[in-house]
């Protein structure tokens, strides 16, 4: 049987309907209409709505925008779905304007310090995808301790308080952690690989440091490290103030989660010395997390 | 003037006795049907399985205006 067009009489406020008459049957084609909107207060979306036998709605056929309030369209609707396309079947992915593929399915993967959201966009038969940069990959803190006098002796550690000198872009994965006497130290808080760079900075003034005298950093959390430094720093004599003064290094590498220890980490962070003479000291901490799984190092 | 737009229906759309095309306007928010659009022009393309007479699917409908030349409105 050839293909008939059936067409409407007349004009009609939506909604308008075609009831397939009594022991008919029709596969169908095409369909068209012009759906004014002149007196539309809002936008609005042209459908097709198949309504089965029993008033059950089997599906509703939209275009991919809406028409702006007071504007009009002709709709055409003919079949598009999956199979009905010259490639058969799938969706046409463009980057930047530049067709890349057609396949049925398409895989969005957070990284590289992006994360996206994929949602299903009903309303406009679309799926939304939105990209937010994630609190993941190169996430930092950098933190200072309040000046603490380390006495002199290698036996016992000075323990150092970062109450309220937090700061970070991502204040989930950073932030303080409550350690004895009331001190705050950083906290590493998510899976990943961190670069972690202390300097603890001391001066005991106009007085010569004992010789070979050093400072040392002594911290056994933050991670299973398979890159670090001693952590000594030698003291010396400025020669332009004439103090007494130290700088001690602690730089490590370490991964949080995967077969590594695991997040939160933090601890107390201390140092001890032997220039001879109590020592002014405070300590810089700085973390870089480079990769969010923690599985990679250890 | 209206402007043109697409949209897709399944392939092969089989459609028994009894079955009801709705021509409609939603709410892009709500999917709630909004009436204040008015529909012409409506027509389908069917392949006609049951071979029939298929025109009595759509309701009695207020008829399209057509101008009528001014002339023949003057003329006696």
């Amino acid at each position: 049987m050839a293909d008939v067009q059936i067409t409407a009489p007349g004009v009609v406020a939506a909604p308008l309907d075609y009831l397939v008459p009594g022991s008919q049957e029709i596969i169908v084609k095409a369909a068209f209409a012009t759906f004014d909107g002149t007196a539309a207060a809002a936008a609005f979306l042209p459908c097709l709505r198949v309504v089965s036998p029993g008033g059950k709605v089997v599906g509703e056929y939209v275009t991919d925008s809406s028409v702006a309030a007071g504007a009009s369209a002709d709709v055409s609707f003919f079949p598009r779905g999956k199979g009905g396309t010259a490639t058969g079947g799938g969706v046409g992915v463009e980057h930047n304007d530049a067709l890349v593929a057609t396949e049925p399915n398409i895989d969005f993967e957070d990284g590289g310090g992006v994360t996206w959201t994929v949602t299903d966009d009903a309303p406009f038969s679309r799926v939304k995808i939105a990209a937010a940069a994630g609190g993941g990959a190169l996430s930092w803190c950098f933190a200072n301790s309040a000046s603490v006098s380390v006495p002199n002796g290698t036996v016992t550690s000075t323990f150092f308080d970062f109450t309220g000198h937090l700061q970070t872009n991502d204040a989930v994965t950073y932030t303080l952690a409550a350690q004895g006497g009331g001190r705050e130290t950083p906290s590493l808080n998510s899976n990943g690989i961190y670069i972690v760079f202390m300097v603890a900075q001391g001066s005991i003034g106009g007085v010569a440091p004992a010789a070979g005298s050093a400072m040392k950093i002594a911290n056994s959390i933050y991670g299973n490290e398979p890159i670090g430094n001693p952590a000594v720093g030698t003291f010396y004599v400025d020669p332009i103030t004439g103090f007494g003064q130290v700088k001690a290094t602690w730089l490590w590498v370490f991964d949080l989660g995967g077969s590594g220890s695991s997040p939160p980490q933090s601890g107390e962070i201390g140092v001890r010395q032997n220039s001879g003479a109590a020592c002014s000291t405070s300590v810089n901490f700085f973390a870089v997390r480079i990769d969010t799984t923690g599985d990679g190092i250890i | 003037m209206a402007a043109p737009m697409t949209a897709p229906i399944p392939p092969g759309l089989d459609l028994t006795a009894n079955y009801t095309l709705e021509w409609t306007a939603l709410d892009p928010t709500t999917g709630a049907v909004d009436t204040s659009v008015v529909i012409s022009a409506a027509s389908l393309l069917v392949d006609n399985l049951g071979g029939g007479d298929l025109t009595t699917g759509f309701p009695d409908m207020e008829p399209l205006f057509t101008p009528v030349p001014v002339d023949l409105q003057t003329s006696p």
